[in-house]
């Protein structure tokens, strides 16, 4: 058996408006069209114990979109397919075991997807998302904060959350792998594999 | 519980001890004809069920892909043995391998889009890749076809189990240590069977759908596949080279170590493939 593990990942979305860091996704006609070249799906997994070894990884190809109020400015809701195939790590071996029937199970479950179903907004820029999230064959809802602005260059995003990977059927080599898997959704800045 | 301790517990001893109790109370209760043609094949099979039904929830009774069908597959090999009855000729007895692997294939080969090739190229590849197996260690000669026979099934199942847990899945590769688990049930109750040569023949259908359909869903499962994995089930194919010419003069222990290491060493180079290429 294989006794290096590591973790999971998804989805997540949301909003924030980019400092001077972050491009923008153009909106057009209230939509902003979602991909690598715009917006980046990352996660961060780690060890149970004492040696974490947290490591790093993400989805090279997913397509979306991201509807935005033309007079608020605001966003309106926010959907995102996600190849999970295309999942990547720095090390070969641990993204093979992602995709395997271990965590991803990808030949099974090719996409996980996201679909909000209720954009609260907050002060600051802030607002909390809820949707669905579809994962290994499992659908829950899920609630994270975001940081979202759309100015004229277009709409930028970003939201760090968790969720707990049993929650979507990926229960294997728990008390060895973390069960909490970090999410980062960044709309404007590009996804880089390396 | 430790993972470590449920493995050995319910992935190894259950389905070893699952198996061996399944033969010799067989071989103890139920009528000669049908306790030597069936004694070992149904017990790998049961020890096989035991031993998937213990695994938690991720291995559910009612399939819900493919590699689920194993048990049920393994329970339908018990039947083939009905292959190896006197008055059975040859060509009925490969048409009967050949039903059973093309409906293990069936069962086995998932219904994935992008499987490649087709399910359609796929399912007649994997029933001639188990029909091939079981016809030709069902035909190798009687000698062959003893306790070490199956020491050397188990070992090539638990080659299996560590091709597919090492390259691929640690799931899987314990769906696989099942199998190997079971076998070794196969090989401790073979010590107390007579007229072995028939009851041991009678194992091989499921040996090579269970660890054969193990192989499979592991290969399968990696993008790209990983079709080495295939090797392990097959290996003690090798021992045809036993069958005649000059290794078929070796006799006692130096023949029973000759054959040990024949097999074993296409399994140590595909384990160590797997694990400097993964």
């Amino acid at each position: 058996m294989r006794l290096v593990f590591a973790c999971l990942a998804v989805i997540g979305l949301c909003l924030a408006v980019g400092p001077a860091c972050f491009a923008a996704a153009p909106v057009k006609g209230g939509v902003a069209t979602l991909l690598p070249a715009n917006s980046k799906i990352q996660f961060v997994c780690a060890h149970s114990g004492d040696k974490p070894d947290p490591r790093i990884g993400g989805f090279a190809k997913f397509t979306g979109k991201a509807e935005v109020d033309p007079a608020t400015k605001a966003l309106q809701s926010v959907a995102v397919d996600i190849d999970t195939t295309s999942l990547f790590t720095q090390i070969d071996k641990l993204t093979t075991h992602l995709k395997s029937a271990d965590f991803f199970e990808v030949r099974q479950y090719p996409t996980a997807k996201f679909v909000s179903t209720k954009i609260a907004p907050g002060a600051g820029g802030k607002a909390t998302i809820t949707g669905q999230l579809t994962l290994h064959g499992v659908t829950k809802e899920i609630s994270f904060p975001a940081t979202v602005a759309v100015n004229d260059q277009g709409l930028s995003l970003k939201s760090q959350f968790s969720i707990d990977r049993t929650q979507f059927g990926m229960d294997y080599g728990q008390g060895k792998v973390e069960n909490k898997v970090d999410l980062t959704v960044v709309i404007g800045e590009k996804t880089t594999t390396q | 519980m430790s993972a470590e301790v449920e493995f050995a517990l319910f992935t190894v001893a259950a389905p070893l001890a699952a198996a061996a109790a399944t033969a010799l109370l067989l071989a103890r209760f139920a009528p000669a004809t049908l306790a030597e043609r069936y004694a070992l094949g149904a017990a790998l099979a049961a020890g096989f069920a035991v031993g998937y039904w213990l695994l938690a929830d991720w291995a559910p009774l009612v399939p819900e892909q493919h590699w689920h069908w194993l048990p049920y597959v393994g329970a339908a090999a018990v039947l083939a043995a009905i292959g190896l009855a006197e008055g059975v000729s040859l060509p009925e007895r490969w048409l009967g391998f050949a039903l059973l692997s093309l409906v293990a294939a069936w069962q086995l080969v998932p219904l994935w889009p992008d499987l490649s090739p087709p399910r359609t190229a796929t399912v007649p590849l994997l029933a001639g890749y188990l029909l091939l197996i079981t016809g030709l260690l069902t035909a190798l000669p009687d000698r062959l076809v003893g306790r070490t026979f199956v020491a050397l099934l188990t070992t090539s199942a638990a080659a299996t189990a560590v091709l597919v847990g090492l390259g691929v899945s640690g799931k899987l590769g314990q769906v696989a240590a099942a199998a190997a688990a079971a076998a070794a049930g196969c090989f401790a109750a073979a010590f107390f069977l007579r007229n072995r040569e028939t009851p041991i023949r009678g194992l091989i259908p499921v040996y090579v759908v269970l660890a054969g359909g193990s192989a499979f869903a592991g290969t399968i499962e990696p993008l790209p596949p990983l079709p080495i994995i295939l090797i392990a089930p097959a290996a003690p194919l090798v021992l045809w080279l036993y069958a005649a010419g000059p290794l078929a003069r070796l006799k006692g222990p130096a023949a029973i170590a000759a054959q040990c290491i024949t097999v074993a060493l296409p399994l140590l180079i595909a384990i160590a493939w797997t694990a400097l290429g993964t």
